[in-house]
């Protein structure tokens, strides 16, 4: 027979296993995200929220152009749908800055970056949709939106950022002489097959064929002279992993490009062999005499 | 003993996969739980309980043979949970080290083609118990790749969770093996099984939008709503479903959705072969009543207006929040004070962004566009007035400002641009094409239901075409903006909902004579614009001086190369002479060089 001690010291123990368990659950109630919140006899629910599909998702090599309103380059975009209710009889107001999102990172916080700036008096018995965008840089924290009227504050979603197809691309070094020594026959190989090149700057062989970016069948030696400094590999490395650094005089029909550049951003999507290929290919690209 | 043992297993194994179901359903908060996610995750979890459980019930047994005394049912119990929760701890620790020595990151990647929803409840990663779903402030590692220490804490968290219930579990499940100690029918009450049972039957009960709190009455004061002497304009929208034919080809939306006036209900397809988006006008200041109708044959269909306070009442109102959604034939009427303020003036989105969007990438969407006080709207192709209101271009007489014409451009997407479900005349799929922006089905993208992709196509000789029995889908002419030179015009430019970015881009040169044409450049109408969801703006040109500033073919397009491709590219015609099919503003007469 054990002793009584014993005994009880078992029984405490799995009692205190029940309560411990018990009380983490409660707290997992307590802040638990609720889609439906009352705060200052405002009601708010949230109807939806996406993190944005964007062109790299699809293997797209393309970003979005910098525009205004546009989340900056490595952001994503959190779009939620709200609808706020004012069952009151008097009338409330509301502010799109009551909403935010949080990290659990200290002192990481979103204000709406999309319809930031909506507000309303929202009358008795009257409610108003409205679409809020959050744009968030890569971070692996989990993500708290939640919203806050004076001292009250409620919980309504929490998120992870989704990663970018894209995301993590290779540290390129500054100078191109740091890549691995380019094959041009490889290079050729990516600029008439799997990149497509052609589509938008014709074929080099045709100087005159139809195209609508810049030429670069005499690309050796425009290239060489763009930019002052800038060896043609150079110029040509830093254009293919920032399509917007310089852009071209002519375009088609010698028109100047305009900017910003829709070219894909290829530093996100091709391997340093392959970038030293595409470039080994590009420099030696000669108009014939 | 072997077969107690099995049996106790399987009992507590039941009783911990409802304890995580009721927690699940406790704490969801509101949020959906996909069931094909959920069934997988049970039974992985029941694949490690089981085990987990006849592990300690062998401990159990070995401590009570090496005391050498019968246990009480209480010391029995007690024994065995504090066992279990030991054996479970090192399960949950150790698969939580496990999964992070593989570098499973938590954060969902996003899928290629589509969005992700952040509203799917998070259940966490397949390396950890469901339980641990429930409190992922609580459960999951802060940063991904944490400490050891971090992860092995998550590890003993979970198991704190999980073994709430093996306890007082254990207790009954003793109890009821030992007859006479608790009556027959209170041994079935305490059936881990019945639990289960009853869990499900608590969860089949959603804690949905229409459930009224507690002490709450519905509001009735909606129809205060409008100011006194408002004039009062009136609208009945259908939810309708029907083809949508996308171009001159065939390509069409099988599975198409759209808004529709009443009038135009219940047999549009026939008085409209080639729809546009409902869009609906009204003026600053006035009262909007819209009554909404659900008339699909099938499922719910909301109506959901952006940025523009409303009153609701109809069918399944009274909720915490009042809902936009109804079920087939149930109606909702909204009233809309609209805002006096001339800033007002503009386009407002109408959209279903329920069921993750789905309804609204079939076409569910549509526009309301706000005109100045006391404006009157007039045909685009007649110049009589507008009998309803209601049509994608307008010509807008301002009694106190300059008159306008009017066309409001809807940029959609037609689902996730790989899996749109866009087909050819003959009912066949398009091909998915893979170009230098990546994968996409041609179609895919719009314009006002519009879509011109661009791909080789299969094209049928003319032999063929006399041949074909039938075709599926009916054919749209391409969406063509109109207008005169030297004419104001506004041009509505909305998000129509989807989970993507649109650029809206007007290339100022005549298509047919090169860039070097290229007009006013600094306008507006040429700087590409971003529309995100729920957004919509209004481009003006005052006429003279502006864009256009000489007659031709304009390329209107998404400056996103796969939406342009897939579809999101058509022409703005500029004439100098009149039309006989194009109205002009009133007191403007087209005249100068011949046009295209």
């Amino acid at each position: 027979m054990r002793p009584l001690g014993t005994r009880w010291m078992v029984c405490g123990l799995a009692l205190l296993a029940t309560l411990v368990g018990g009380a983490l659950t409660l707290r997992a109630w307590a802040v638990q995200p609720r889609r439906e919140a009352e705060l200052s006899g405002l009601r708010l629910r949230l109807e939806r929220a996406v993190w944005l599909h964007e062109p790299t998702d699809h293997g797209d090599t393309a970003t979005l152009p910098a525009l205004p309103g546009a989340p900056a380059r490595g952001q994503r975009r959190l779009t939620v749908e709200l609808t706020v209710f004012n069952p009151r009889s008097t009338p409330l107001d509301f502010t799109a800055g009551e909403l935010r999102l949080t990290g659990s990172t200290a002192g990481t916080e979103w204000r709406p970056s999309a319809g930031g700036a909506t507000a309303f008096t929202v009358r008795p018995a009257e409610l108003v949709s409205v679409t809020l965008g959050f744009d968030v840089p890569p971070t692996p924290s989990a993500l708290r939106l939640e919203w806050t009227r004076g001292t009250e504050r409620e919980t309504l979603l929490s998120t992870r950022r989704p990663r970018s197809a894209g995301e993590g691309p290779p540290e390129w070094p500054r100078r191109v002489e740091e890549l691995p020594p380019g094959n041009a026959a490889a290079g050729s190989a990516l600029f008439h097959g799997r990149l497509a090149c052609t589509a938008c700057h014709g074929n080099p062989a045709e100087p005159h064929g139809r195209r609508i970016g810049p030429a670069l069948s005499d690309f050796a030696r425009v290239g060489a002279t763009r930019v002052g400094g800038k060896s043609v590999a150079q110029y040509a490395y830093e254009s293919l992993l920032n399509p917007s650094a310089f852009i071209a005089l002519e375009c088609a029909g010698q028109a100047p490009c305009s900017g910003p550049s829709t070219m894909p951003l290829y530093g996100e999507t091709l391997s340093p062999q392959e970038m030293a290929d595409l470039i080994s290919y590009l420099v030696n690209l000669r108009a014939e005499e | 003993m072997a077969r107690r043992w099995w049996v106790l297993a399987v009992l507590l194994t039941l009783g911990l996969l409802g304890w995580e179901l009721g927690l699940l359903w406790l704490l969801s908060g509101g949020f959906d739980t996909r069931a094909e996610v959920l069934g997988a995750r049970l039974a992985w979890d029941a694949a490690l309980l089981l085990p987990v459980a006849l592990v300690a019930s062998g401990c159990a047994h070995l401590l009570a043979r090496r005391a050498g005394q019968t246990r009480t049912t209480l010391e029995a119990a007690t024994t065995l949970s504090l066992c279990f929760l030991l054996v479970l701890t090192v399960v949950t620790t150790g698969r939580g080290l496990l999964q992070r020595q593989l570098a499973r990151t938590p954060a969902p990647a996003a899928p290629e083609g589509q969005p992700v929803s952040a509203t799917d409840q998070d259940v966490g990663d397949e390396g950890r118990f469901l339980c641990a779903a429930v409190a992922p402030d609580l459960s999951l590692p802060e940063e991904e790749g944490g400490s050891v220490a971090e992860t092995a804490w998550a590890g003993v968290r979970d198991a704190l969770v999980l073994q709430v219930p093996v306890f007082p579990l254990l207790l009954l499940l003793l109890l009821r093996r030992r007859p006479g100690r608790i009556p027959s029918s209170a041994r079935a009450v305490v059936s881990p099984l019945s639990w289960v049972v009853m869990l499900g039957v608590s969860c089949a009960w959603q804690s949905d939008d229409r459930r009224p709190p507690p002490g709450e009455q519905p509001v009735q004061e909606w129809e205060g709503g409008c100011a006194p002497g408002a004039p009062v304009r009136t609208y009945a929208v259908a939810a309708i479903s029907a083809s949508l034919p996308l171009n001159a080809h065939g390509d069409h939306v099988p599975q198409g959705l759209r808004y529709v006036l009443e009038e135009d209900s219940p047999a549009p397809q026939e008085r409209e072969q080639a729809p546009h988006p409902l869009v609906l006008r009204a003026n600053v200041g006035e009262c909007l009543v819209l009554h909404f109708t659900n008339r699909l044959a099938q499922g719910p269909a909301a109506l959901r207006i952006e940025g523009l306070r409303a009153t609701v009442r109809g069918a399944g109102q009274g909720g915490f929040v009042p809902g936009t959604s109804v079920a087939p034939g149930q109606r909702l009427t909204y009233v809309l004070p609209l805002p006096e303020s001339p800033e007002a003036e503009g386009a407002y989105l109408l959209h279903d962004s329920e069921d993750g969007g789905e309804r609204e990438a079939r076409g569910l969407f549509g526009a309301l566009l706000l005109e100045p006080a006391g404006a009157v709207y007039r045909s685009a192709s007649t110049g009589e007035p507008l009998r309803d209101g209601s049509g994608w271009e307008a010509l807008i007489d301002v009694p106190t400002g300059q008159d306008f014409r009017e066309m409001a451009l809807l940029y959609h997407a037609m689902g996730p641009p790989e899996v749109a479900d866009v087909r050819s005349a003959r009912g066949a799929l398009l091909p998915v094409q893979d170009e230098m922006a990546g994968p996409f089905r041609p179609g895919a993208f719009g314009l006002n239901y519009r879509s011109q992709p661009s791909f080789e196509r299969q094209e049928d000789s003319p032999e063929d075409e006399e041949q074909r029995p039938s075709t599926v889908g009916a054919r749209a002419p391409p969406l063509r903006l109109r207008s005169y030179l030297g004419e104001p015009i506004k041009l509505r430019v909305v998000h129509a909902g989807s989970a993507e970015f649109h650029v809206h881009h007007l290339h100022a040169w005549d298509r047919r004579r090169g860039p070097r044409e290229k007009q006013a450049p600094g306008s507006p109408f040429e700087a590409p614009q971003l529309l995100s969801p729920g957004r919509a703006l209004t481009l003006a040109t005052a006429g003279a001086g502006d864009f256009p500033t000489a007659a031709g073919d304009f390329l209107v397009h998404c400056h996103v190369p796969n939406h342009s491709a897939g579809g999101e590219q058509h022409t703005w015609r500029v004439f100098a002479a009149p039309q006989p099919d194009l109205a002009p503003l009133t007191g403007q007469t087209p005249s100068g060089v011949s046009g295209p």
